[in-house]
């Protein structure tokens, strides 16, 4: 779905923010692009959107190359930018203005997630606030039903319980021919949700596991003692005692937790890396 | 079914639809300022100052100083969505193919507006003779023709439309006072293509009577010959061929390269 091949790209000469990058992003799964500010996550986003050009390399959606920005690219793809731009008209003429470039738009099921977020249909766009003017901009891309959708930084500005509904329309609206990728540096609004993690740091992508994966080789635990727990990968403490994380050598089951996961790898990743090897 | 990459018109008129949404106000405005200011000063001359138009002569010159600098701030404008990374990312990201985008763009800032301000303009004339013969009982002498009579009139809208290609590929370039920097670009250019000029002259024919103070640029070269009792002007000017050269590259050669490349410059937009 989204081949990136060696790819290479820097804002300033002599700089490079990515060198010969290499990633593979297939259909139906959700991926949480995770990664400390200013890691790279949106200039990653940009290069599979065609926002940003490669200096060397290929960034290729669905055998197209993004920065070609084609039309049957970009009927393919719906961007979610964390600063979005939204016409001053009402919501239905903003659906009947941009709905017919999606071939696939499903008009009806856009009306459900906006009800789903609790917005109301007949309101002027210009009189919403930021959440909610980003709640339909989900809405409507999730109805348009592109093959990749990515979303950069989408529950920033986004209230607790519509972090929650957030969560909610995205696990409903996955299928085996969607590929669903996520960033964000609140790794804690991706709580299951993601079913792939991707964790980039210092412009390098340093982890790529599916949470299956991740939760049969590592076992997450709250323990009262940290010495009388053996073969700890990582622990951080809190006041219920100290979450750990350690080698699942017994192949229990634990629910993962994704914010200590990505402290772990981002404090220390190579112990934890050797285990996936 | 696999779309057509390049151009497909019911996509086209999907991006001119999308476009008349986001920009109806402007448009809107930008129509008011231009008719109000055109029939609005002039009328108001008549009717304080009771000062009549009497020849259509009278008026050319604010119809060519609205036709450039309403038409240039207007085609400075044609790209500032790419100005705002919101606005740039929704304008890239829409599934219309770069070349329509560019279409839509470049037919409303040269065929829209040479539409609506030819029409404007007939309008306020008419409205400043109705105001004139109703408040001074004078009507106003038809005495200009603006493509005729004499002929070279004409060459005042290839003009237009080359400074227009050339605004159009500043709009590319420059996001933001993108009217003012084209205006300086424009300017750097000429001098540079002046300068070049004196160089070639003062090449060809030396520096002692400073011929590059007297030449046309490119064209011809005025020299002095001063005699005891008389002085005469030789004139050297380029080849027939050259000049019909000149004509035919003003005519139909330098706005369409403008705008092949403002084409491209548009293709490499990154946001």
């Amino acid at each position: 779905m989204i081949n990136i091949q060696s790819l290479t790209f820097s804002y300033r000469k002599n700089k490079p923010l990515f060198e010969n990058l290499q990633l593979r992003l297939e259909a139906g799964h959700i991926y949480g692009l995770l990664g400390k500010n200013g890691a790279g996550k949106s200039t990653l986003l940009k290069q599979m959107a065609g926002l940003l050009f490669p200096d060397s390399g290929t960034c290729e959606v669905l055998g197209y190359p993004s920065a070609k920005r084609q039309p049957a690219f970009l009927r393919e793809i719906f961007l979610v930018p964390e600063e979005f731009y939204l016409p001053k008209v009402s919501v239905k003429r903003y659906v009947n203005t941009y709905a017919p470039f999606y071939p696939n738009f499903d008009e009806a099921a856009f009306y459900n997630y906006l009800k789903e977020f609790e917005i109301p249909k007949d309101q002027q766009l210009t009189e919403m606030s930021y959440g909610q003017k980003k709640k339909v901009l989900i809405s409507f891309a999730l109805a348009a039903n592109t093959k990749a959708l990515i979303m950069d930084e989408p529950t920033n500005g986004l209230d607790i319980p519509s972090k929650s509904q957030f969560r909610k329309v995205i696990a409903a609206a996955v299928s085996d021919d969607k590929c669903i990728v996520i960033s964000t540096h609140q790794v804690r609004d991706l709580d299951n949700l993601i079913d792939s993690i991707v964790i980039i740091d210092d412009h390098k992508i340093i982890f790529r596991e599916d949470v299956q994966t991740v939760t049969d080789k590592l076992s997450f635990k709250t323990v009262s003692r940290i010495e009388e727990t053996t073969g700890v990968l990582f622990a951080d403490s809190n006041l219920r005692g100290h979450t750990v994380i350690t080698r699942n050598a017994g192949q229990e089951q634990s629910k993962i937790d994704m914010e200590l996961l990505f402290n772990a790898i981002l404090t220390n990743h190579k112990p934890i890396q050797e285990i996936f090897n | 079914m696999q779309p057509n990459n390049v151009f497909n018109v019911r996509r086209m008129q999907l991006y001119l639809q999308k476009h008349f949404t986001d920009h109806y106000r402007f448009y809107g405005m930008g129509m008011l300022v231009i008719f109000g200011l055109m029939t609005g000063i002039a009328v108001l001359m008549i009717l304080v100052a009771r000062e009549p138009f009497r020849r259509m002569s009278e008026l050319v010159p604010f119809y060519y100083i609205g036709l450039f600098l309403g038409g240039l701030l207007f085609t400075s404008r044609a790209f500032n969505e790419l100005g705002s990374k919101e606005k740039g990312v929704d304008f890239l990201m829409l599934p219309a193919s770069q070349f329509e985008k560019f279409i839509t763009l470049f037919l409303i800032s040269s065929i829209g507006y040479l539409l609506f301000y030819h029409i404007s303009s007939y309008l306020s004339f008419k409205i400043i003779e109705g105001a004139q013969l109703t408040a001074l009982n004078q009507k106003i002498e038809r005495n200009y023709d603006l493509l005729d009579n004499p002929k070279e009139k004409v060459y005042v809208y290839y003009g237009y439309v080359i400074l227009q290609a050339a605004f159009l590929l500043g709009a590319t370039y420059f996001h933001k006072y993108s009217f003012i920097k084209t205006v300086l670009s424009v300017f750097i250019f000429g001098f540079a293509l002046w300068l070049i000029n004196c160089i070639i002259v003062t090449l060809l024919f030396g520096f002692g009577q400073e011929f590059w103070k007297r030449s046309v640029p490119f064209l011809l070269v005025a020299k002095q010959e001063v005699g005891p009792s008389s002085w005469h002007s030789t004139v050297y000017l380029i080849p027939e061929w050259l000049q019909n050269t000149y004509l035919f590259t003003i005519k139909f050669v330098i706005a369409p390269v403008l705008w092949i490349i403002a084409y491209f410059r548009l293709k490499d937009q990154e946001i």
